[in-house]
């Protein structure tokens, strides 16, 4: 379980203050706009970056004071940490053998034969999928019992991320207890895996939701801009588009009995995004 | 047990789920007792979030068809046929209302909906 | 520790080729530019001392290869501590130092030459390696490696300074050296021993600021 609170880090006229959790058995995903402060985040909550104020505790204990054994119950696949480029898998398969105690050996290796990686050829030699699966395959060979993963299907085909997310809802299901923290801008792929949704802009996290509600409360009206004026739907969340304006609900039942003539649609991710913080800036 | 996931549907999914199930206890597909597949696989497997399948879980629950035991999973309820008929009986009538409610909603008197409840058996019980 | 320690010695490995290259390169250059006349053991001995003060230079290095791909983060997810990390490269000079060492020694052994002040002397110069990897180590640590080079070398400049500028003030009011250097070297533990003090106290100091450094790194 990660508890998250207040996790602070400034850098020049940026802020990020966060505070959230992920609790055993959940899986929890992180959209927004590049720079939003997603993987400032994670870096912060892992040590990488040093936080300006704030706490973060996974399983209890404080995170940037953790023992060895409970750093192996972190697996991390991020694009900002990996091991240099001329190492191979061999290499990695002893160091990271000798450095974690739960270390799977055979499920490292195994893992490597089922997605063709090669063990002896050095990761600069690795496409980007593989350099993915790679590194999930370090993440779940240490006894993880959580994951946190920043945009991990960045760039792969759908193919390509359809494996991955398959791998994913497989750890899920080797454990109650397991959980994962999860960004990504690749909203078709969270829809199948996440529970819970943070979208954060500019450092905070301005909106929050399971997927649940989202499939049953949420909903997107189109309106033409006449339409839109008179709807009285004007002080709802809402963007502007060529053709009209999408206004957000969390009504879409009673509004869809109300107004039976009306296009109303499931609210998809990226729409949900779009009409938060797909507004340009002034 | 065998469950399709319309998304594009309005239907929320945990009622698409609950319906799926029930129908399949109904028909005797789910036998008395059987063990669901956990809140877990049944999201890994329809591909959707654990939130989903658990309230669908709970809804099931809450209508009698099936009992969570902490710790080891959801299972049909046993000896409810009657109790199934019951609540299936009950879930029609919510609906039946539910349609009315909407047609009172939209303005229509006693007479109107009688009228139109006529005329929708007719075609029902014709076409059958 | 041990796992930093494999993962430095896996990144030589990786890195065999450069490193060896320009390893062997010295030696060329160095039994080119020995002197004719001079034996083969002699000649042995000059190259280990030399390799001695290049390779352990050559390890510190490493600190800014583990930074490309983002390589200190994957090693600070590691469960390690930011200490241990730190510490390897240490010990991966004091290592190679401790190992040239007994190879020299073992040469200047089996010339049948040897007496204890020469083996005294071997030691002296063999503290010659840590001492300039305690101000490199640092230096490594904070700036990147095109910039690190320039920064040592600064360094270097600075403390050469710091001990010709006095010395140069003490000679001109005509203290006599001579007497201070008898009495220095009445017996040679002295300067040993002074060397040796230098040594550690600059691997102290040095480890001091390495352990402050790396607490605040972040890529």
């Amino acid at each position: 379980m990660i508890q998250i609170n207040s996790l602070t880090k400034n850098y020049g006229s940026f802020h990020l203050n966060v505070s959230f959790d992920v609790c055993d058995g959940e899986v929890v995903a992180m959209i927004g706009r590049n720079g939003s402060g997603k993987t400032t985040t994670f870096k912060a909550l892992l040590g990488l970056t040093i936080a300006d104020g704030g706490q973060v505790h996974i399983n209890g204990k404080d995170a940037w004071h953790l023992c060895h054994e409970d750093k192996s119950s972190i697996g991390v696949v991020m694009g900002d940490a990996g091991f240099n480029k001329v190492m191979r898998l061999k290499d990695i398969e002893r160091i990271m053998a000798s450095a974690y105690p739960k270390w799977n050996r055979e499920h490292f290796l195994g893992f490597a034969t089922k997605y063709n990686l090669a063990m002896d050829k050095p990761l600069s030699t690795f496409s980007t999928g593989m350099n993915v699966l790679a590194k999930l395959d370090m993440a779940l060979s240490i006894g993880a019992t959580t994951l946190i993963l920043d945009e991990p299907t960045a760039g792969l085909d759908v193919v390509a991320r359809t494996k991955i997310l398959d791998i994913l809802r497989d750890f899920m299901a080797e454990g109650e207890n397991h959980s994962i923290l999860i960004s990504s801008h690749i909203s078709s792929d969270l829809a199948t895996l996440a529970d819970r949704i943070l979208l954060i802009d500019q450092g905070k996290i301005i909106f929050e939701t399971t997927m649940n509600a989202l499939d049953e409360s949420y909903g997107v009206i189109k309106f033409t801009d006449q339409d839109y004026a008179t709807s009285g739907f004007t002080n709802e969340p809402s963007l502007k588009t060529p053709w009209g304006t999408m206004v957000l609900t969390n009504d879409r039942e009673d509004i869809r009995t109300k107004h039976p003539d009306w296009i109303i649609e499931k609210t998809t991710l990226d729409q949900l995004m779009m009409i938060l913080v797909g507004k340009e800036e002034a | 047990m065998h469950i399709i996931i319309n998304t594009s549907s309005m239907v929320p999914i945990y009622e698409q789920i609950v319906d799926a199930i029930a129908k399949e206890i109904m028909d005797g597909s789910l036998s008395a007792g059987s063990n669901l597949p956990s809140v877990r696989a049944l999201a890994n497997t329809l591909r959707i979030s654990s939130l989903t399948v658990k309230k669908a879980y709970d809804v099931l629950e809450s209508r009698g068809l099936v009992t969570t035991i902490h710790g080891k999973g959801s299972f049909v309820s046993m000896n409810n046929d009657g109790l199934i008929k019951e609540s299936l009986e009950h879930e029609a009538e919510e609906k039946i209302n539910d349609g009315l409610n909407r047609l009172v909603k939209l303005g229509y008197t006693k007479q109107q909906c009688d009228q139109l409840l006529h005329l929708l058996l007719e075609d029902l019980y014709d076409s059958n | 520790m041990k796992t930093m320690m494999l993962y430095n010695l896996t990144m030589l490995k990786r890195n065999a080729l450069s490193y060896g290259l320009s390893c062997i390169f010295v030696i060329v250059v160095l039994m080119l530019t020995v002197q004719n006349g001079a034996d083969i053991s002699d000649t042995l001995f000059g190259i280990t001392v030399f390799l001695l003060v290049y390779l352990s230079l050559l390890l510190v290095t490493t600190i800014s290869l583990d930074r490309y791909d983002h390589g200190l983060n994957q090693i600070f997810l590691l469960p390690l501590s930011r200490k241990d990390y730190v510490l390897s490269k240490y010990w991966m000079v004091y290592g190679s130092t401790i190992i040239l060492f007994l190879v020299a020694l073992s040469i200047l052994l089996f010339t049948g030459e040897s007496n204890v002040d020469q083996i005294m002397l071997l030691v002296a110069v063999s503290c010659i390696a840590p001492i300039l990897c305690a101000i490199q180590i640092p230096i490594y640590f904070k700036f990147d490696l095109s910039k690190a080079r320039f920064i040592a070398m600064a360094v270097y400049a600075v403390l050469f300074l710091l001990v010709f500028i006095p010395m140069k003030f003490l000679s001109s009011i005509e203290i006599d050296f001579d007497v201070i250097r008898s009495v220095v070297t009445t017996t040679p533990w002295i300067p040993l021993f002074m060397v040796l003090t230098i040594t550690v106290i600059f691997n102290l100091f040095s480890m001091g600021i390495s352990f402050k450094l790396i607490q605040t790194i972040q890529d």
